[in-house]
């Protein structure tokens, strides 16, 4: 009954569409909508492929110079950190496997048989701050230089002065703060802003200590555990995939939030047969 | 002069030879792998921007092992003296356990603990939250189940002429107090910001959300927490008057697996608390103590080391926190060590944690470690290792309670036909049996190809046996296996090999040279069949 009552409906809508559009033929009307659906895509995939550059050029940025330098660096730290996060820590590994497309860098590495590994990488934290601090370097200065640009353009007097940047990777999240100091003067209205701090939601300090964990058990015992900290840490996954003679790939995620960091390691090396071959 | 000349001759080759053999410490390498403190055979192979020294690393003074500090977060790690100072990492030459800034203790700061040192301990309190660190604490599950949340209760205060709560600690209450502009604060120890006796507009809900012991808990008509989730409770006015713990885990569900009724999970008997999903079903709220058993996987799973056709099924599926063995071989069953050591299978670990199976853990890949299983007798929870494979002296063993001695070696004792290994490979000594690998060990492969060199695939060659049969032929007869002879007293005797004519002869020993490893006539962990050949051959060493 409902389903009589719904088609009914339908076609005395349909009905009146037609006295409305006239003589409007079917494959018109469907033309019109395939091209607005094109226009209406194009601008979305437009809007979403340069919306921050966008954003300035049309002087609609955003007030607070905190939020504008928020939005226009904070991809670029999330690509640094998930890069980094799937290759070891470092943005351009040296000395690396493969594993799922990935180049994955030894932490820790031994080129001989049946021999614990050797910590590569004893600053694990400190490195990866420094990597994400490299890869993001340039594009902090032109975010700033947009930023400054886009109040020029709204007719401010910006006094920028650079400073030092710093990246800290803390708990459960990483924060990226630029001493640079902005003045913005209007007329009498002078606004000051210092420092400039951008945090990002991720938990790979809490990965690279379980990494470290591991670093040590490997250069003690060869081996690490892990099943371990899945028992200790109840939102953690840790695995373990041996790569033959090349060495092994630790893969630790977080499955509340998916962060993942990887890394690899050769040591304790056992050739088949009895004798290993030289060096 | 003429014996002189000799000498430094012969001392000149032995020098040339030592040199050719020699071991440089590269502080660090260059080529496709540079790597800090490696030790390799051909100085160009060393960064020339770092130091070498003709020694090995474990004795150059730049490569010395030791403990690298991390002043800053007060973390310590084993490493050389060159990827420490390299990094600027503080480097002692003494041991982690020599260093007393390097000990681990428990470090509890509010609700969590956490196992450091403690300058990491007092670097976490640079938030303002203060830090104790307690040294006495050893191990970190015993720190880890120090976290205890501070005794809570009921901040009610006024706000907007509004009498309102919080479910927070005494100290954050009077916080409260000094610090904001609220009216009326009093802290309520052990109290629920929902005790009708407070007087508050927070009130009983049928709502719950996940606490972060991974509990299934009430909240209150403001968003507090309250006690845990009991349905037989969402109207009992005494549960919801003051933090109780939970009365409603019963005997026979532990964690309270998928429970409609309660949200007492327990992560180490399988439950934790997750949304509610199609198919779950709970008596109030959006939340259960999900089953964390990988109920959904069909994998393998059985007992002993399970093939791919040994899966789990709907009734029997791995627990939470189980780990078991598995191979790659498609042949053979769970309970036999034979076929599932078909050349190119593998062992694997299993794990089950958290409703998933994790990538499986590979062993070995040449069955240099194998997979080691037990199970709880009560229970049949599995517990699963990769171990070292120890094979390398089976076949020295003449007794079979040596052989068979499992906290020695991986070894079994095989009925031979009175054959033993020797220098000429097999022969017949009358042995009563012959000691082989358990876990037959396989070849190194690179390119498909096995190396011939290989000192695994030169041990297939042990079991090289030879039998010399004596033959006759009647005049216009058949040749025939020349029977035994006992002679008159011992006088002209002979025994002769006729059983090696038999294929049993064949069969026991193909059956000896395909356990020590990747060799005779063997199907692979594929399940396709061996090259076939006579490995038989016949020859006339005289008429």
């Amino acid at each position: 009954m409902n389903e009589k009552r719904g088609n009914r409906k339908f076609s005395h809508c349909n009905f009146s569409l037609k006295n409305r559009r006239g003589m409007m033929n079917k494959s018109g009307q469907v033309t019109i909508f395939i091209i607005i659906a094109i226009i209406i895509v194009a601008v979305g995939i437009l809007l979403y492929s340069f919306y921050p550059q966008i954003k300035t050029s049309l002087g609609t940025a955003p007030q607070n110079p905190s939020s504008f330098i928020q939005s226009c660096i904070e991809n670029d730290i999330t690509n640094a950190v998930s890069k980094l996060s799937s290759q070891g820590g470092s943005i351009a590994p040296e000395n690396f496997i493969v594993y799922n497309n990935s180049n994955v860098e030894f932490l820790c590495y031994i080129n001989e048989y049946y021999k614990n590994c050797r910590v590569q990488q004893p600053m694990l934290k400190q490195h990866i701050e420094s990597q994400i601090k490299n890869q993001i370097d340039k594009n902090v200065d032109a975010c700033f230089a947009s930023m400054k640009s886009s109040y020029e353009k709204q007719g401010y007097t910006v006094d920028l002065k650079t400073g030092e940047k710093r990246v800290e990777l803390l708990p459960k999240r990483i924060v990226s703060t630029f001493n640079y100091s902005l003045t913005l003067t209007k007329g009498e209205n002078v606004q000051r802003y210092n420092p400039f701090v951008v945090v990002l939601d991720n938990n790979l300090y809490e990965l690279t200590a379980i990494a470290n964990s591991i670093l040590d058990w490997e250069t003690t015992y060869g081996d690490a555990e892990t099943t371990t900290y899945m028992t200790y840490y109840h939102d953690l996954k840790v695995e373990k995939i041996l790569r033959g003679t090349e060495g092994k790939v630790y893969v630790i995620t977080d499955r509340n939030k998916g962060n993942k960091f990887q890394f690899a390691t050769r040591g304790q090396i056992w050739p088949a047969g009895y004798l290993a071959p030289t060096l | 002069m003429k014996n002189k000349i000799f000498l430094l001759f012969f001392l000149g080759i032995f020098l040339i030879g030592i040199a050719s053999a020699a071991t440089y410490c590269c502080e660090k390498t260059t080529g496709s792998n540079p790597a800090y403190c490696q030790n390799v055979n051909d100085k160009t192979q060393c960064d020339s921007n770092f130091k070498s020294i003709s020694s090995f690393c474990e004795t150059s003074s730049f490569c010395q092992s030791g403990t690298c500090i991390n002043q800053q977060e007060g973390t310590c790690i084993s490493s050389t003296q060159t990827a420490c100072e390299s990094n600027n990492g503080f480097w002692s030459s003494k041991k982690k356990s020599e260093l007393p800034q390097c000990q681990l203790g428990c470090c509890l700061k509010g609700d969590s603990a956490s196992f450091v040192t403690q300058i990491a301990c007092t670097k976490q309190a640079s938030d303002g939250t203060a830090t104790t660190f307690q040294s006495n604490v050893n191990t970190e599950l015993s720190c880890l189940a120090m976290a205890n949340p501070q005794t809570q209760g009921a901040c009610v205060y006024t706000k907007d002429y509004v009498k309102t709560c919080e479910l927070i600690t005494k100290k954050d209450c009077q916080d409260k107090a000094k610090t904001s502009t609220l009216s009326g604060v009093e802290f309520h120890d052990g109290f629920l910001c929902s005790a009708q006796e407070l007087g508050t507009v927070c009130g009983k809900s049928q709502k719950t959300i996940c606490d972060d012991k991974g509990n299934v808990r009430f909240v209150d008509t403001c968003g507090n927490l309250a006690n845990i989730y009991d349905s037989s409770k969402i109207v009992d006015e005494n549960y919801w008057t003051k933090i109780q713990t939970p009365t409603c885990t019963p005997s026979n569900n532990l964690g309270n697996k998928d429970s409609k009724s309660c949200g007492a999970c327990d992560y180490y008997s399988g439950s934790m608390c997750k949304d509610k999903k199609t198919g779950d079903a709970v008596d109030s709220g959006d939340f259960l103590c999900k089953n964390l058993d990988c109920t959904d996987y069909r994998g393998p799973y059985g007992e002993g080391v399970a093939t791919p056709t040994n899966l789990a099924t709907a009734s029997n599926y791995p627990k939470h926190g189980e780990t078991w063995c598995a191979t790659s071989s498609k042949i053979g069953n769970a309970n036999s060590t034979e076929d599932i050591n078909s050349p190119g299978a593998t062992y694997f670990k299993l794990t089950c944690y958290n409703g998933e199976v994790n990538t499986p853990e590979e062993c070995d890949s040449t069955r240099g470690k194998i997979c080691s299983e037990t199970a709880d007798k009560t229970s049949g929870f599995k517990t699963a290792n990769c171990r070292k494979n120890v094979w390398e002296d089976c076949w020295s063993q003449t007794k079979q309670t040596d052989c068979e001695d499992i906290s020695l070696r991986d070894c079994s004792w095989k009925n031979s036909g009175g054959y033993s290994f020797t220098e000429n490979g097999l022969t017949n000594t009358d042995a009563s049996g012959i000691c082989v690998p358990k876990y037959a060990p396989g070849f190194e492969r690179t390119n498909d190809k096995v190396d011939p060199n290989n000192d695994v695939v030169k041990s297939c060659g042990a079991a090289k046996a030879v039998c010399h049969v004596k033959m006759e032929k009647a005049i216009g007869g058949d040749w025939k296996c020349a029977p035994d002879k006992s002679g008159i007293f011992g006088l002209g005797s002979f025994k002769n090999n006729c059983s090696c004519l038999d294929s049993n002869w064949k069969t026991q020993m193909n059956n000896i040279c395909t356990s020590l490893g990747d060799c005779g006539e063997k199907t692979n962990y594929f399940g396709v069949k061996g090259y076939a050949f006579d490995f038989v051959t016949t020859q006339t060493i005289s008429s």
